[in-house]
């Protein structure tokens, strides 16, 4: 049986779930789940990106006894990726706040969540 | 004190300010109104000075300023520059924002919500132009983002709700395919400095690489809202408060086309999709424009068609090598449209509700009035902005690089534009007393103003820096701007004497030219100044009468004096801009001055793309480069022909003639008929100058053929008015399609007679609209079968009127015998017997509706009592009394005209030809036409008076005047209005298009994700067709 390394399951989980929230957001008409289809592929992107520093039998990129700076290069996990998805994940989270509130003054304004009812602008 | 500046704002200043300003709004709101207020102001205009006084240090020392963060060097740490193009860009922005929020503050006051937002939000945008990191990018490009959903709350009408929701989606999909594709490139090359990708460009064809810059150009070009992936971005400038849809469209765009300027490079393989995108976009959302209503909506499209034309211009002179075209072209559009979008919207708050349709009186508001025009003007790319020498520059590159098919979308974009920008400045001019303006306070009338003089500062600048600064292209605007200012003063009479006074000191000033401009300029001048001195007769002209009136007759002697194509196509612009606004003076002449407008542009864009190609063939833009023999010349001879006869008005795009003649004001339909069409004129005969020198390219015939159908469709149109006005409008078509004939025939005698032709109607045709004018005045009717009887009431009037027809009529002895009589022997000498005829028909319609508008004068009895009449008033005689002493002086010495007319046309030009410069009886004596004009003469007269004796039996008779006067004398199904039906057609042609067009913005957000979507694979599918 092929093992397959790590990665390669958190790339496929990663992608699937952007086409999952992709799907969501566009085939559901009610805002909410399309803002939670957003919030899946939030979550699909940054486990991409976390995959693409993943190496293979890596350790925690944390020098210090068991690990010294000249084997750091060679051993550890690449900590960029995981940079950038702590800073994504903040960003995906303020983007999802802000999607709710217009998602909550719209329901306010048009008392429904229909996205076919916004379309007082057009042509 | 520079040192001690530098030291204080330094680029990190922006974020510092940015930031730590966000950071304390909050505490500061706690604290009071006033301590927010202060700090917000304190923290913006730190940053604006935190790019403002870098930029100088950059200009000063030439080096860019390069920001490390984190003690490290990249690609371990971020870094930022700030060099020249940061600098001009960030600095523009954040003035212009400083502007915008000052535009905004009815809504910013005491929200400290709103206040931190845009703080934070003009920080990110900063970010984007500066940072030099990939990742780094992003984290603005999302600040940014960010901050503007939250400003976009300010709006809180139902629609503006729906706009910033889908406004949220589409950018949502955008950033995560551009951090997708950060992710992809870090994967693949193991960092993410902009630099060292761009170093390393070559190795990002890898499949994973390839798939990252795919999404990262996938994103940034969606940001910049690309057809028809955008209908998120025009709801919100639809319905946002208008100073932040501005600000939106302006600043928060300027870091998107930054970014994407910046990351250009990565993305060779995609440059023919990306232009191909940006030309769709500009096209089309030009075009869409015209079916827009709402103001906002408006200029949403125009702004879209602004960033595609400025990715456009980014992508092709990427492509063509010429990187160094970049600052001048890119920046001049970018700022252009900087400072007049932002202008018109926050214009468009000004003007109150309503949408672009409705008229508002906007004359009683003259200072909105004056700005909203600037704006348009500017907007549109005509002078003296830097869209106008960004755009020069753009067609002149497009040109080199054999992109014809682009030179007509950015022509053709930039025409539609302006149509729907102009209209809607129309609509608002139009009166309407009902309509009330909201107060102009003066936090929104600032900004408007400091952005109107940046505008011009920065036009200054484009016109120091290629050269066109000359006394000779500014002298129009300089004389115009002081009397605009004198005008505030002084006005009526006092200063129209000043008005002429400066622009006959102006003439005689600038240098004289040689050769046949030499001949134009103090015909024209001498011409304009004697018609201009009627409208001295006006007690209260219009506040633009004098200034426009000078930069009118200036730029013409402008345009006579250049001696690059760039200054000839901005002398050309004035001209036809002064002249547009002289017309839009009347009320009723608004609908004439949009179709005027119109036509003048497209003759300017067709001049433009004629000399673009033959710049480009030639490596020249001096005018005496034209001269090109090489069969390669043609296609650009026949488009600058085709401009100038536009302006002409051929038979076929004359229609803009008639209407704004007949429409414009007594004294500027004089000015326009006899002045200004000899613009054209001379353009046909220098570039029939430049073709006869070099050789080669015959059009000659065919040119010949549209002077003829333009003279005998003139001739029967004229007949068959019934308004006097209206009448003499086409007779001026007529007798311009006479000189384009003359010109045609390319030799010494068809010269000499277009060069009579051209002084004689400019002294006739003066008469006579002047003295329409007069009766006009005194029966109050432009209607031939309304007058009467005026021999005995306005006597001065009827003789000046009789003189300048005999003289235009082509009857002996006055001069426009000698007129005919060269032009038909030419004819018969060429062997062109077939317009030989045609002309000899056109002599007799030329008689007939003359004679009508005669008859209308002084024939039968009065309608209105003579009692009530008398004669014109002196002011409105005294130059049509000097135009008859013109016509004398040219018939009994027609030397004067001669000699130097002679002198100016190269000696070698016609050898078949001996011209000595004699007194006409000599020529008659010496030429055999004599009896073919005689013969020609009588036919018409037999004709004549087989026409009359038709119309007097055919019908009861009710005399004489009957017949000609109140009869049509043509049926009207002989008289279809083909070319009119032709041009609406094709009006409405471009409406139904639009509505085609825009069924794609069905209002639907989860249509409009598709579409981002499906965007996003078309750039994919771009790169993996692109051969690499």
């Amino acid at each position: 049986m092929t093992v397959f390394p790590v990665s390669t399951v958190l790339m496929a989980t990663g992608f699937g779930l952007i086409l999952i929230g992709l799907a969501g957001v566009l085939l559901h008409r009610n805002v909410l789940r399309m803002i939670i289809g957003f919030g899946l592929m939030d979550s699909g992107v940054a486990i991409v990106l976390v995959a693409t520093g993943y190496v293979t039998g890596g350790t925690a990129p944390i020098i210090d006894a068991d690990l010294s700076a000249g084997d750091a290069t060679a051993r550890v996990v690449d900590p960029v990726p995981s940079a950038l998805t702590v800073t994504a994940i903040v960003i995906g989270l303020a983007v999802t706040a802000v999607m709710l509130a217009y998602a909550i003054r719209l329901y306010r304004t048009h008392g429904t969540l229909d996205i076919r009812a916004l379309r007082d602008s057009r042509g | 004190m520079m040192a001690l500046l530098s030291g204080l704002f330094q680029p990190m200043g922006i974020f510092l300010f940015g930031i730590g300003g966000g950071f304390l709004i909050p505490i500061l709101h706690r604290l009071g109104k006033p301590w927010l207020h202060g700090g917000f102001a304190l923290f913006l205009l730190g940053l604006t000075l935190s790019s403002l006084v870098p930029l100088l240090v950059v200009l000063r020392d030439g080096v860019p300023l390069e920001i490390l963060t984190a003690g490290a060097t990249p690609p371990l740490a971020i870094n930022l520059r700030f060099g020249l193009a940061e600098g001009a860009v960030a600095a523009s922005v954040n003035v212009v924002a400083c502007l915008l929020a000052m535009a905004l503050w009815d809504r910013l006051r005491g929200n400290h919500v709103a206040l931190l937002l845009f703080l934070i939000l003009t920080m990110g945008i900063n970010g984007m132009i500066l940072t030099r990191d990939a990742f780094n990018l992003f984290v603005f490009l999302e600040i940014v983002s960010i901050g503007t959903y939250g400003l976009l709350g300010l709006g809180t009408s139902r629609a503006a709700v729906q706009a910033a929701m889908k406004y949220v989606m589409a950018t949502v999909i955008a950033s995560m395919v551009f951090l997708l594709g950060t992710g992809l490139i870090y994967q693949a090359t193991g960092h993410l400095n902009i630099d060292l990708l761009l170093a390393g460009r070559d190795a990002l064809g890898a499949p994973i690489a390839a798939v990252g810059v795919a999404l990262m150009l996938g994103c940034l070009l969606l940001e910049l809202k690309p057809f028809p992936a955008n209908g998120w971005a025009l709801d919100v400038y639809e319905t946002a408060p208008p100073a932040l849809a501005a600000f939106l469209s302006v600043c928060a765009s300027a870091g998107m086309i930054f970014a994407f300027a910046k990351l250009l490079p990565l993305f060779p393989d995609y440059l023919g999709f990306i232009t191909a995108s940006a030309a769709l976009t500009f096209l089309l959302s030009n075009l869409i424009g015209l079916r827009q209503d709402s103001p906002g909506r408006l200029l949403g499209y125009s702004s879209i068609g602004q960033m595609a034309l400025l990715v456009l211009a980014l992508a092709v002179l990427t492509g063509m090598g010429a990187e160094d075209a970049l600052p001048f072209v890119v920046f001049g559009l970018f700022v252009n449209h900087l400072l007049s979008k932002a202008g018109l919207f926050v214009l468009a708050g000004a003007l109150g509700p309503g949408g672009v349709g409705i008229a508002r009186g906007l004359g009683r508001r003259p200072g909105l009035a004056v700005l909203l025009a600037l704006f348009v003007i500017a907007i549109c790319g005509l002078p003296p902005f830097p869209g106008f020498w960004a755009k020069w520059d753009l067609v002149m590159h497009l040109a080199m690089d054999g992109r014809t098919g682009l030179i007509a979308v950015v022509l053709a974009g930039s025409l539609l534009e302006a149509a729907y920008l102009f209209r809607w400045f129309l609509r608002a001019l139009a009166p309407n007393d009902d309509h009330a303006f909201p107060p102009t306070p003066a936090h929104v009338m600032v900004p408007l103003v400091a952005l109107a003089a940046l505008l011009m500062i920065s036009g200054l600048a484009c016109a120091i820096l290629t050269g066109t600064a000359t006394p000779v292209t500014l002298a129009p605007l300089a004389v115009g701007a002081a009397l605009a200012t004198l005008g505030q003063v002084v006005r009526g009479r006092v200063l129209g004497a000043v008005t002429l006074a400066t622009i006959a000191a102006t003439g005689w000033w600038l240098p004289m030219p040689d050769g046949i401009p030499g001949l134009f300029a103090p015909l024209l001048l001498a011409g304009g100044l004697v018609i201009a001195l009627s409208g001295l007769a006006q007690d209260a002209p219009g506040r633009l009468q004098y200034p426009m009136l000078a930069v009118l007759l200036l730029a013409l002697q402008a345009v006579l004096r250049v001696e690059t194509g760039l200054e000839f196509y901005l002398a050309w612009e004035f001209v036809a801009l002064a002249a547009f606004f002289l017309i839009t003076q009347r009320p009723q002449a608004l609908n004439p001055a949009l179709m005027f407008l119109m036509f003048s542009l497209v003759a300017a864009f067709l001049l433009l793309a004629g000399f673009a190609q033959l710049a480009a063939l030639s490596g020249t833009q001096v005018l005496a480069g034209l001269d090109i023999a090489h069969p390669a010349a043609l296609p650009g001879l026949v488009l600058m022909a085709a401009g100038l006869l536009v302006k002409g008005a051929a038979l076929g795009p004359h229609v803009w003639l008639p209407e704004a003649h007949a429409e414009a004001p007594g004294e500027v339909s004089a000015q326009l008929s006899a002045v200004v069409t000899k613009g054209a004129m001379f353009g046909l005969l220098a570039g029939g100058y430049a073709v006869i020198r070099a050789g080669g390219v015959d059009v000659s015939h065919a040119l010949a053929w549209i002077g003829m159908a333009t003279t005998l469709g003139g001739a029967l149109m004229a007949l068959a008015q019934t308004d006097a006005k209206r009448l003499l409008a086409y007779s001026s078509m007529s007798q311009l399609g006479y000189i384009v004939l003359a010109i045609a025939l390319m030799g010494h005698l068809g010269w000499v007679t277009a060069l009579y032709v051209v002084a004689n109607h400019m002294l006739v045709k003066g008469i006579l609209f002047l003295a329409v004018a007069g009766v006009v005045l005194r029966t109050g009717t432009r209607r031939l079968d309304g007058w009467g009887g005026l021999a005995g009431a306005m006597p001065l009037t009827c003789a000046t009127v009789t003189i300048a027809l005999l003289a235009m009529a082509g009857l002996p002895p006055l001069m426009g015998f000698g007129g005919k009589w060269l032009l038909l022997s030419a004819l018969v000498d060429k062997g062109w017997t077939g317009l030989a005829i045609a002309g000899a028909i056109a002599t007799f319609l030329g008689l007939w509706y003359m004679l009508r508008l005669f008859a209308a004068m002084v024939m039968g009895p009065p309608d209105s009592s003579p009692a009530r009449l008398g004669e014109a008033p002196a002011l409105l005689l005294v130059p049509q009394l000097l135009l008859v002493i013109g016509i004398g002086v040219m018939t009994f010495l027609p030397k004067t005209l001669m000699g130097p007319v002679s002198a100016a046309i190269d000696p070698d030009f016609a050898t078949t030809l001996v011209w000595e410069g004699r007194s006409l009886e000599a020529i008659y004596a010496a030429w055999w036409p004599m009896p073919t004009m005689l013969a020609a003469l009588g036919a018409s007269m037999v004709l004549a008076v087989l026409w009359l004796a038709v119309g007097l039996t055919g019908r009861t008779a009710t005399g004489l005047r009957a017949v000609l006067v109140t009869a049509r004398p043509l049926p009207a199904w002989a008289m279809p209005p083909l070319a009119m039906r032709g041009w609406a057609g094709m009006w409405r042609a471009a409406h139904d298009a639009a509505d085609g067009a825009r069924r794609v913005y069905s209002g639907d957000g989860q249509v409009y994700l598709m579409l981002v979507l499906g965007y996003i694979l078309a750039v994919f599918a771009a790169g993996q067709i692109a051969p690499s």
